[in-house]
């Protein structure tokens, strides 16, 4: 740990500070976004889309490369790829109900598929593919802490205002409708706060595994509260020490930083679990 | 069959003469399947009424045409004199039990004020708003339990709830679709009770799989079988009902103070 914190501190290695202002900020979002996921179960649809982020990460990359645009970073494909799985999963959905599951694996593949192929024909790339798939810490710079903050900014401001009709369309969307709520409207804005979401992920922990990190502080915080905002509390504060924890764990064993945070959270939720049956137990036993 | 058929002193008075709500000629299918054919519906300012027939004979069509979640494909439905849709504001609706994920992570409080959230910007609600709340959780009898969990809540409770929510906004057509769908007996003459309450103030529009018990309460009958027709509830007769339900069905009256009454009807 001590050698963990030299290192946060050392002028000369800013990366781990970038990470850790990235986990810390982009928490906030991942908290609120990730307990509208977990309620509304939606996770499928969300890791659909996060899968989807690949193809646009390949596109940057792909035309950066091949046309020398080199102001394009993959965020910028990334970010309206993700909105776009949301927008085809959410329109299909709402006017075909039974073919959700059919567009949401779809959607899923398609996306990553086109992100290997527009990978493998870029001219000269030579990064690893495992970087977006299971995150780098190392590709955070300072620029990437200045854009989470603003799409976090974006994302809490829309789902705070909105919050108490997103709730509403969430619990009962017939009700919700008869009250003159758009609920198809609402509903497509959740989806694509969600996608928007994802892509902060990604630069945490990777394609792959953005959606433990969306679901399991949302998971962990519904055992604590039965209150849709008690829960978002909850699980904005888990997910800082998640990303913190598995990014301070990561360092002195040279770990990847995405699995790590993962596997802290995944730790997190089955010790509460654990400890919420025992006492249950205990209860019992008692009486 | 358009009837106005209203009885005298069972029914409030709005001192309004337009009928609160008002089908003509109404017919609507879904994929082709004729649900409702030519219906002509005139139920006045204040009625309470139940709406009964067998499954899928279009009892929850005419809630939600009426909700105007569902455009006729013929006729026209008009509600306090306007299309649905214009009205919104002013119709509270109190969904079938199955609609909404008994876990979901809100208070009981939370739920009631759904009622507004068409009203609301932002994250926390007025203290006027949580006042509506409040009273309207109060008038169903669950005023105590404003700050549970709903998902603690039995299922005569939580019914309790999604009526508070359909009336914080203080609607002036209340239209309920089974309330007492998955409540005991007892439980379901409580809220029955109740609802004589809130009826006194507002039209009520009630659909329920089991008629027997609310004869006594309400003013009218509306028997849906694709066909609709209005019948006070002193002329439902057991000849009526075969004829409606198309099988040996038996008109058997309760008396609701009675708390240990027998209730069949099919």
């Amino acid at each position: 740990m001590h050698e963990f914190l030299q290192a946060l501190l050392h002028p000369d290695i800013p990366v781990l500070r970038h990470a850790m202002l990235v986990g810390v900020l982009s928490s906030v979002a991942f908290g609120i976004v990730g307990t509208f996921v977990v309620t509304r179960r939606i996770t499928f649809i969300a890791a659909a889309i996060a899968h989807c982020v690949l193809g646009g990460v390949g596109a940057a990359l792909y035309l950066r490369a091949r046309f020398g645009l080199t102001w394009l970073e993959p965020i910028y494909g990334a970010l309206p790829a993700a909105l776009m799985a949301a927008l085809i999963i959410g329109i299909v959905s709402l006017r075909a109900r039974e073919r959700e599951d059919t567009v949401i694996g779809a959607v899923w593949a398609v996306g990553m598929a086109l992100g290997l192929l527009l990978l493998a024909k870029t001219p000269g790339y030579n990064k690893d593919t495992m970087s977006y798939l299971f995150g780098d810490i190392l590709l955070i710079a300072r620029r990437d802490v200045w854009l989470v903050a603003g799409l976090d900014l974006v994302v809490v401001a829309v789902a705070v205002f909105f919050y108490n009709k997103l709730l509403a369309v969430c619990f009962d969307e017939e009700f919700a409708r008869t009250r003159g709520l758009a609920v198809e409207r609402y509903y497509l804005l959740l989806l694509c706060l969600i996608a928007v979401t994802i892509v902060l992920l990604v630069y945490l922990v990777g394609i792959v595994l953005v959606i433990a990190l969306l679901t399991l502080p949302a998971a962990v915080a519904g055992q604590f509260s039965r209150r849709m905002a008690w829960i978002m509390g909850i699980a904005v504060l888990l997910c800082m020490v998640f990303s913190t924890a598995g990014i301070a764990l990561s360092y002195p064993y040279d770990l990847p930083s995405g699995p790590t945070i993962i596997v802290t959270g995944a730790a997190v939720y089955l010790a509460v679990l654990a400890v919420k049956r025992l006492r249950r137990g205990l209860g019992q036993s008692v009486r | 069959m358009s009837a106005d058929t209203r009885t005298p002193g069972t029914d409030a008075s709005h001192g309004a003469d337009r009928p609160a709500v008002c089908l003509q000629n109404v017919s609507f299918a879904y994929n082709g399947h004729p649900v409702l054919r030519n219906v002509n519906l005139d139920i006045p300012p204040g009625a309470f009424s139940c709406v009964i027939g067998p499954n899928g004979g279009g009892k929850s069509t005419l809630l939600k045409l009426i909700l105007g979640l569902l455009t006729p494909a013929e006729g026209e439905v008009r509600v306090c004199g306007e299309p649905p849709a214009n009205v919104r504001g002013r119709i509270g609706y109190t969904p079938q039990f199955a609609q909404y994920d008994p876990q979901f992570p809100v208070s009981v409080m939370d739920v009631a004020l759904m009622g507004l959230a068409e009203r609301h910007w932002g994250g926390r609600y007025t203290p006027e708003e949580k006042d509506a709340a409040r009273r309207a959780l109060d008038e169903m009898g669950i005023g105590e339990l404003r700050r549970r969990p709903f998902s603690d809540l039995s299922g005569g409770q939580r019914q309790r709830v999604l009526i508070a929510r359909a009336l914080v906004s203080n609607p002036e057509i209340l239209l309920l679709d089974e309330p007492a769908a998955s409540v005991d007996l007892a439980a379901a003459k409580r809220l029955m009770h109740t609802l004589q309450d809130v009826a006194k103030r507002m039209t009520i529009i009630m659909v329920s799989h089991d008629p027997a018990f609310i004869f006594d309460m309400v003013s009218r009958v509306i028997c849906v079988n694709q066909h609709a027709h209005i019948h006070p509830t002193s002329e439902l007769t057991t000849a009526r009902l075969r004829e409606l339900y198309g099988e040996d069905v038996r008109l058997i009256r309760h008396d609701l103070s009675d708390q240990e009454t027998d209730h069949a009807h099919a």
